[in-house]
């Protein structure tokens, strides 16, 4: 079976991180307002996106003195979680736990998590900061 | 803003988009869906967090909510949200 290939692009005018896997969605679902997920017309994940992704993930994956976690640039009714030994990165809506909650993968490394009523709550990136970091310099997002 | 001036102002947007847009449309979404919503949106809401403008509007051949997303003017994102229907039911 060939393994889906995950495609990075950030826009830096708007500073929108998107990750996919296929060129073309259907429906698009709000997990929190910096954060959707696309669905394929089978009703699979092929595309998410993160808004303000260099402000919002900056603080976690360009540690400050080795320092890692929460340093909110503002408010995005959105968690983010950096695991440094994982390397793993995940953003989520709502309080966690996950108990209960089913999980997709998009690609190999990307996984989005869905809650009891099939609604997407969380998005799991790992290799987070290998993947992304090239793509959210800060000199390109404007946000030095 | 009269109802010209929104529908010029409206065309202004769809022409007018951001790199995002152009290179990740959502091509199930037409133009002049989201030129219509812009114009005449079912709802139309600032985000609080970072000013852009969000228009909402359902549009009668696929029966669905569409979400047109619009910053500095610009053309930012438009597609079909599910999560719509859970906030402003249907119309069919």
């Amino acid at each position: 079976m060939t393994e889906k290939r995950l495609t990075i692009r950030h826009f830096y005018d708007t500073d929108t991180l998107v990750l996919y896997t296929e060129n073309f969605s259907t429906e698009g679902e709000t997990v929190s307002p910096f954060l959707s997920v696309h669905y394929n017309r089978d009703g699979n994940v092929m595309e998410v996106v993160i808004e303000h992704a260099a402000s919002i993930l900056e603080p976690h994956l360009f540690p400050v003195n080795g320092r890692t976690g929460k340093r909110s640039v503002f408010e995005y009714e959105m968690d983010v979680f950096y695991d440094l030994e994982t390397d793993t990165l995940t953003l989520q809506a709502g309080a966690a736990p996950y108990e209960g909650y089913t999980e997709q993968t998009v690609a190999p490394g990307l996984r989005v998590k869905f809650d009891p009523e099939g609604w997407a709550k969380g998005v799991v990136i790992e290799r987070a900061a290998e993947l992304l970091r090239p793509y959210l310099l800060a000199e390109s997002a404007g946000v030095v | 803003m009269d109802s010209d001036e929104r529908r010029e102002y409206a065309r202004r947007v769809v022409s007018n988009p951001t790199r995002h847009y152009i290179y990740r449309p959502h091509k199930d979404v037409e133009f002049v869906w989201i030129e219509n919503i812009i114009a005449e949106p079912y709802h139309q809401e600032t985000d609080p967090i970072d000013g852009r403008e969000l228009y909402y509007g359902w549009v009668e051949e696929i029966e669905k909510w569409v979400q047109v997303v619009v910053e500095n003017d610009q053309l930012h994102t438009a597609y079909i949200n599910r999560n719509l229907t859970n906030r402003f039911g249907r119309f069919s």
